[in-house]
């Protein structure tokens, strides 16, 4: 199965909230969160969107089949433009 | 944590933490499956040596060992990533772990299913055409002792699988 990058963690981070804050928002366990952040489980469309929306972002932000750039890459990208 | 505001108290919960008791009792009730590996193995081996018993033994205390073997495997099932010991809705991922658990067990239990259902009718040819003297099913125990056979394979089989896909433990959570 092809894996699918997130940005969860990232996102959770600037939201601050916790993982257990997020999973009660998404109605899963919290320990799912965890896995989905490393990387060791694949969301469903439903549970994808269902997290898009608590960060009230599109789904594309949060999840890709490329890895996100790391925040001091995105950073430094944004100063070369 | 033992508790600390009366002595004799504190001196009775710290005995029972040292008993293991309340950790294993902790770890049970949280929202973590417990990952079995070791447990269902000898569980399926006792299974085995019970049919064995059956066969070769006696014809009630084989039985009573595979449906030993069953109901604990049952119980300790319920505690993995197959089972939903605490009752509680589960959320995708769960509820995946514990479809393809049981789909790997029952799998299992239909393989050894075929497989001594061959074994069996060949086995009643070989002793209708005097070829020798094979086991065969026979009495209600005999049937009982295969059922919960084919039973302990199942729940086995299903907690070592799911066991096998869960992820290993999250060591960051802190914030939960």
């Amino acid at each position: 199965m092809k894996r699918i990058y997130n940005r969860i963690a990232v996102f959770r981070a600037e939201a601050g909230i916790s993982r257990k804050a997020l999973a009660e928002k998404v109605g899963v366990n919290p320990q799912t969160i965890g896995f989905l952040e490393r990387g060791d489980y694949n969301p469903s469309l439903e549970m994808a969107l269902n997290i898009a929306q608590v960060f009230k972002v599109p789904v594309e932000l949060l999840f890709s089949f490329k890895p996100f750039p790391s925040v001091a890459e995105a950073l430094l990208g944004q100063g070369d433009t | 944590m033992p508790y600390q505001a009366d002595p004799l108290s504190e001196k009775l919960d710290k005995f029972a933490e040292k008993t293991g008791m309340p950790a294993l009792s902790r770890k049970l009730n949280s929202t973590m499956p417990v990952r079995f590996r070791a447990i269902p193995l000898v569980l399926l081996a006792a299974a085995v040596a019970g049919l064995w018993v059956q066969i070769a033994v006696s014809d009630l205390f084989g039985y009573l060992v595979v449906m030993i073997a069953w109901m604990v495997g049952s119980g300790v099932q319920a505690f993995s990533a197959a089972g939903n010991a605490r009752g509680a809705k589960l959320d995708e991922r769960e509820a995946a772990l514990v479809r393809s658990g049981h789909f790997a067990g029952g799998l299992a239990a239909l393989g050894v299913a075929v497989l001594g259902c061959f074994l069996l009718g060949m086995a009643s040819v070989a002793n209708q055409v005097r070829l020798g003297d094979f086991w065969v099913p026979g009495t209600g125990t005999d049937w009982f002792a295969l059922a919960f056979f084919l039973l302990a394979v199942e729940a086995n089989v299903a907690t070592m699988a799911a066991s096998a896909k869960l992820p290993p433990d999250l060591d960051d959570e802190d914030d939960e």
